[in-house]
């Protein structure tokens, strides 16, 4: 697996970045050349991973268990988004979701496709991933506001 | 059924169909990484052997893991459009909604429990791995937790889901 084909800027030359590692301590041996690369993504899905953990299973317990699907309509989302705290659940909800699906299909598309097409599905999960952030923000603002 | 419940269920076809599609992906790339007898006859042999020696557990919750999050992503995406229909009409929103009640999503949403079941256990068990570097013995116990956990809280929430319909 080459290096040249990370999304992130300034590591599409391939050459390691001793300059940028620091000095191994003693004993201690030195990151590879990816760690330090990958600190964020690792970071991002451990974080959202646990907020995902309270949230969604909430989500579920609420919708699922607590009452029954069949008799929830758009009347019980009103009565929830007219509630501060179920507004900013959901949007932590859809955000912390988006987040770490999306970091997460892209590791895995860094296993099963590689050149072009990881290029074009990477871009297509990129898109469809923050369009959809963005159409459900809109959706859960205007239900919060109306 | 009127456009927009089929328009959900067709969308939903579509989520169904790439869930397996990508597991047939992860299988077949499993199969070529792992070599030709995964998941055939030399995995039934390894699994008669003592709990210590199948380190192999803790790859295949690995794929599991991978599986189940991937077809999360896949509702996820359908289930934001499918709320959104919210915003631009009550009617047309409680009409799709009503869908979530029916028998067949009803065992999607079982699925969908089990699913969610395992990666979050999962996700915490690899977490916890992570943090207190405990060894690969501990977190193979775990992941028998883990296991149990989602066995148990699925089995407990079908029967609070498919309840309504089996009464």
């Amino acid at each position: 697996m080459t290096a040249s084909r990370q999304s992130t800027p300034a590591v599409g030359t391939g050459v390691p970045r001793d300059h940028r590692a620091r000095r191994p301590r003693q004993g201690r041996p030195a990151p590879a050349a990816g760690v330090r690369r990958q600190a964020l993504p690792y970071l991002l899905v451990r974080l959202t991973g646990l907020l995902l953990a309270v949230l969604v299973c909430g989500h579920f317990v609420i919708m699922h268990f607590a009452n029954d699907v069949a008799a929830t309509n758009a009347s019980f989302i009103a009565k929830r988004w007219s509630q501060g705290l179920w507004v900013a659940w959901d949007w932590l909800m859809l955000a912390a979701g988006l987040l770490h699906g999306a970091i997460g299909m892209s590791t895995a598309l860094r296993d099963y496709a590689s050149g072009r097409r990881r290029r074009i599905l990477r871009a297509l999960l990129t898109g469809v991933t923050a369009g959809l952030f963005v159409f459900g923000s809109i959706v859960i603002i205007l239900g919060a506001g109306s | 059924m009127s456009v927009a419940q089929w328009l959900f269920v067709s969308a939903m076809t579509v989520v169904v169909l790439a869930i397996v599609a990508f597991m047939g992906v992860v299988v077949a790339a499993a199969r070529r990484s792992d070599g030709g007898s995964y998941l055939a006859r030399g995995f039934v042999r390894r699994m008669t052997r003592p709990g210590v020696d199948r380190g192999e557990l803790n790859g295949l919750a690995f794929y599991a893991h991978r599986i189940s999050g991937a077809a999360i992503f896949a509702f996820l995406c359908l289930h934001i459009v499918d709320v959104s229909l919210y915003s631009f009409s009550h009617s047309l929103f409680n009409n799709v909604h009503g869908l979530y009640g029916t028998e067949p999503m009803r065992v999607f949403e079982c699925a969908l429990l089990f699913a969610i079941a395992f990666h979050t256990a999962n996700g915490l068990r690899l977490m916890v791995v992570d943090l207190a570097d405990v060894g690969r013995a501990a977190a193979t116990r775990a992941l028998a937790g883990v296991t149990a956990f989602t066995v148990l809280a699925g089995l407990a929430g079908s029967v609070i889901i498919l309840r309504p319909g089996l009464a």
